[in-house]
């Protein structure tokens, strides 16, 4: 069996995105059920992605109907967008739009996760409870404990929903996120949100953004005229699911 | 009732208002300052000001709900506004080392939010892209149910079925009160009155009542009619569910037949749409 194809059936049958870590474990399980059968050798991480993105790129010559996508952590197959007017009669409900304010509270707490309910409420300049709520029942963000701040107030974060629903595969693929992303600021205290946090929050990278509010200006002011911030592109997380390949389809 | 005539043949113009939606106060404000072209360092904060409260004027003229943010914002426009009329060294320092311009803290708030509202809108086109992607074992997605609608082959056979099904349970039940006349035209009227005001009746639940082979017969046929006269629509929700009953929306166009649908999606050339079509 070849193991292009063992790795495309397993993303056939996936109802979720498989990490690179996901499709060895099933190979090694495989081959530890069926002892001697086969003796291949299991690929790496980075074999994984070759060969994912070998089959990427056989999808692309014979024109296939769907791709793989880098998308959580992981490779999910999908189908390619053009045909979105044909699929999208089969389901009950069309794919629901988002208001403005359920997106710019949504950027807000992607950005700067683990965050408060008053922290996003000072930088939206209105209350949040309600847009909360509904970002809550669609699964785009979730409770990420609580913060030590006077109060305790409940911390919120982003889920891997939400990085499936908009094309992305971890959280410094969204736009300008060396910008915009507060890393490990530590406001809320570190043992909160450490280790669920789908390693979202890089703590070992020192803050680019921390000091006055007119240094926070000062930077705002550079950075149309500004090369990227040094650092910043080293945030990657530490390719954890190897998933660092350039062959992502998203529109 | 008086009316003018010319009223009636010429009514005015429906009162039509321009005015954006905000995400609140700081959205506002940076739509002023696009509007007035400044710059956001420099605001001019009268005119800043005078544009925020006419705003707000408008929104309250048009009984639209003020949150409380606004007001907030309002006052500290104003506050900032009466400071800058005061002459430098009457201007009171409200921490110490707080000498700058009162301007600095709505700046650098608007700046902030700023950056989170451009993101968002690229957000939002990262997720109108992804939404034209149909997930490979999606099971959130709730497909379409298929109704068996009109009466094709298809769903005469699951009708017919049913039908068996009920019949038999009459099978044994012989003793009948001779004279016990049932009309199709009564059972259609009662048929009607049950599915009155939409509400839908399992098929099965439509004999409960009944006691006799000849009354559900007579029903069934009364069924049978409404249907060929499309005021009632036969379906099921899914593959081998009950089969419903419902009263058809708009009287003789509402059943979608399966020969209507061929003939609708062959002008369309959407073949898709053949079973999944939500027509009523």
């Amino acid at each position: 069996m070849k193991i292009e194809s063992i790795i495309e059936a397993l993303l056939f049958a996936a109802s979720k995105a498989m990490s690179a870590e996901d499709l060895i474990k099933a190979l090694e399980q495989t081959k530890a059920r069926e002892k001697g059968s086969k003796d291949e050798a299991i690929p790496t991480v980075e074999e994984v992605s070759a060969i994912i993105k070998g089959l990427q790129e056989a999808y692309d010559r014979e024109q296939r109907s769907f791709q793989i996508l880098e998308v959580n952590h992981g490779y999910r197959l999908g189908t390619r967008p053009e045909f979105a007017p044909w699929v999208e009669t089969l389901y009950q409900e069309k794919p629901t739009k988002l208001s403005p304010a359920a997106l710019e509270t949504l950027a807000v707490i992607a950005y700067r996760q683990p965050i408060s309910r008053p922290e996003i409420e000072a930088i939206r300049g209105v209350a949040v409870d309600g847009v909360i709520q509904s970002l809550m029942e669609r699964k785009l963000i979730k409770g990420a404990g609580r913060s030590n701040l006077p109060g305790r107030p409940q911390l919120y974060q982003t889920t891997g929903d939400f990085l499936e629903q908009f094309g992305l595969s971890n959280l410094d693929e969204l736009p300008d996120a060396h910008e915009l992303r507060r890393v490990g600021s530590g406001a809320h205290g570190g043992d909160l949100f450490e280790k669920k946090n789908e390693s979202d929050v890089d703590l070992a990278n020192p803050p680019l953004f921390q000091g006055s509010d007119e240094a926070d200006i000062q930077t705002a002011l550079n950075i149309e005229a500004s090369v990227p911030l040094s650092g910043a592109n080293e945030n990657q997380e530490g390719g954890s699911d190897g998933s660092q390949g350039s062959f992502s389809e998203t529109a | 009732m008086f009316l003018n005539p010319e009223f009636i043949e010429n009514p005015p113009e429906p009162l039509k208002v321009d005015l954006p939606v905000f995400q609140g106060p700081l959205d506002l404000l940076l739509y002023l300052i696009k509007r007035e072209e400044v710059d956001i360092y420099s605001i001019p904060i009268e005119r800043i000001t005078d544009g925020f409260l006419k705003h707000l004027a408008m929104m309250q003229e048009l009984n639209l709900d003020i949150a409380g943010e606004y007001v907030v914002m309002a006052a500290t426009l104003l506050y900032i506004k009466s400071r800058s009329l005061l002459p430098k060294e009457q201007q009171i320092l409200i921490e110490e080392g707080e000498d700058e311009d009162p301007r600095w803290e709505l700046i650098r708030q608007l700046l902030e939010y700023k950056k989170f509202k451009d993101a968002s809108v690229k957000l939002g086109l990262l997720y109108e892209a992804q939404s034209k992607v149909a997930w490979r074992g999606d099971d959130d997605r709730e497909m379409i149910p298929k109704k068996v609608k009109g009466l094709g082959p298809e769903a005469m056979f699951v009708l017919l079925e049913a039908f068996q099904r009920i019949l038999s349970r009459f099978q044994e039940q012989e003793a009948r009160l001779e004279g016990d006349r049932f009309t199709v035209s009564d059972k259609i009227l009662w048929i009607r009155e049950q599915l009155a005001g939409g509400r839908r009746v399992l098929f099965s639940a439509l004999f409960d009542s009944m006691h006799s082979r000849e009354e559900v017969v007579v029903t069934f046929l009364a069924v049978l009619e409404l249907v060929r006269l499309k005021k009632v629509i036969v379906f099921q929700e899914t593959l081998f569910a009950e089969i419903e009953l419902e009263e058809s929306i708009e009287d003789g166009e509402s059943i979608i037949t399966e020969e209507a649908l061929e003939k609708e999606s062959g002008e369309e050339n959407v073949s898709v749409n053949l079973d999944a079509s939500p027509i009523k």
